[in-house]
């Protein structure tokens, strides 16, 4: 902190990431993402007995179940871990600095997308990339 | 080192009824050129009629606010780069080129009546300050209102808010021992729940204040209460 008669004691640049711009977009867009998967799960699940079964349910069960197994989606449940991890952690974050914690925006940045990208990235290293 | 710099400019003047349109200038870069530089070239070389506003070229008077490349800065501050997009500061009413109208935003200020509201009429002795309080009720009062945070913040384009340097008007005199106003009431009325917490308006800042932190002020005073009943939940000196 400057003294108060010289509050601007850099010339400070605006040139770079913009951290906040970006940790906004990818909670916003990781929250869609959670919402799509879980929409797709909890129809699927509440619809199973329906008999005989229409197309769409189908064609829903399908993208719920099977999508796991085939071999080109793995890269989709990866970002599924992604997405809940930085979701989870980035509002965890907005509500710790809303009650008073200082944290810094870079730092924390960078923190909530490495511990975010942890469960994909084990997923990757213990089943492989299939 | 003496580089060219390609400046495209935003030129429109609403008073004709033509078009916007983006001018492109080359001007000779120098070591160390700043935003007005170039744009001061332009003017004195080729453009004569390029309306763009300045005072002090140092920082200090808040009224040289334009976008580089889409982020809000202060021109005579922020370096000039090869390749630079010029336009005026949004979400503003543009009055020509660079120059954009701030009486909303002057209307904006009056009407948070931003002197401090006293409970009972001046006693006509001294009124001691804590020292730490005083700077920094300084500190937030050095805020320079170039409309860079304001321009930048996303809560503003999405959402009913003011932004973010109200907010820290409004948290300036929250935090001052004599105004009784209702600061938080009118920053909640102003939008200060809207706000994202991205941090992008103390990232931007010119000045190194942070209204992010004036509203999680506010925030903490809506979740806990004030600790004197009156002000500074959340005081601290940095
Ligand atoms: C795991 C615990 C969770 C926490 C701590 C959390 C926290 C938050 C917070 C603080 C915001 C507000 C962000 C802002 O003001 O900019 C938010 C937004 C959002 N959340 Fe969550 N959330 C969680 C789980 C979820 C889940 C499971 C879903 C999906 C089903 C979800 C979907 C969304 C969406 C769509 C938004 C809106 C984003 C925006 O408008 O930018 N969240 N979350
Ligand atoms: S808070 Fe900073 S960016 Fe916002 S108007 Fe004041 S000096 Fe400018
Ligand atoms: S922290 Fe809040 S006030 Fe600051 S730019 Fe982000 S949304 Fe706007
Ligand atoms: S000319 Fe005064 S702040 Fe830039």
């Amino acid at each position: 902190m400057s003294a108060v008669g010289l509050p601007r004691d850099s010339t400070r640049q605006a040139e770079g990431i913009l951290y906040g711009a970006v940790g906004r977009q990818l909670n916003r867009w990781t929250g869609i993402y959670i919402v799509g998967f879980v929409v797709v799960h909890v129809i699927n699940e509440a619809t199973l007995r329906i008999q005989p079964r229409p197309d769409v349910l189908v064609a829903l069960h399908a993208l719920d179940v099977e999508v796991w197994a085939r071999a080109a989606l793995h890269s989709v449940e990866g970002l599924l871990y992604f997405a809940v991890g930085f979701h989870f952690l980035y509002g965890l974050k907005l509500i710790a600095m809303d009650l008073g914690a200082r944290l810094d925006v870079r730092t924390t940045f960078w923190a909530i997308v490495a511990l975010a990208a942890i469960p994909g990235v084990w997923q990757v290293v213990t089943i492989g990339v299939r | 080192m003496s580089e060219r710099i390609r400046a495209e400019i935003y030129r429109h003047d609403p008073s004709t009824g033509d078009a916007p349109r983006y001018d492109r200038f080359d001007v000779d870069g120098e070591p160390e050129m700043r935003v007005l530089d170039v744009i001061r070239a332009v003017y004195e070389k080729e453009a004569g009629d390029l309306a763009f506003q300045y005072a002090c070229r140092t920082g200090r008077c808040g009224t040289c606010g334009v976008k580089v490349n889409g982020r809000p800065v202060l021109a005579c501050q922020e370096r000039a780069k090869a390749e630079m997009r010029i336009e005026p500061l949004t979400p503003f009413p543009v009055l020509r080129d660079l120059v954009v109208d701030r009486g909303e935003v002057e209307e904006r200020f009056r009407a948070l009546a931003l002197a401090p509201q006293r409970a009972a009429p001046h006693a006509g002795t001294r009124e001691a300050v804590d020292p730490i309080l005083a700077r920094e009720i300084g500190r937030l009062g050095s805020c320079i209102s170039c409309m860079i945070c304001v321009s930048a913040c996303p809560a503003v384009a999405e959402r009913p808010f003011d932004g973010p340097a109200f907010m820290l008007e409004l948290r300036r005199l929250d935090e001052h021992p004599a105004d009784h106003g209702p600061r938080l009431e009118q920053a909640v009325e102003h939008g200060m729940l809207e706000c994202f917490g991205c941090d992008i308006c103390t990232q931007l800042c010119p000045i190194d204040l942070s209204p992010a932190d004036a509203i999680r002020g506010f925030r903490r005073q809506v979740y806990f209460g004030s600790r004197d009943g009156k002000n500074g939940a959340t005081r601290q000196a940095r």
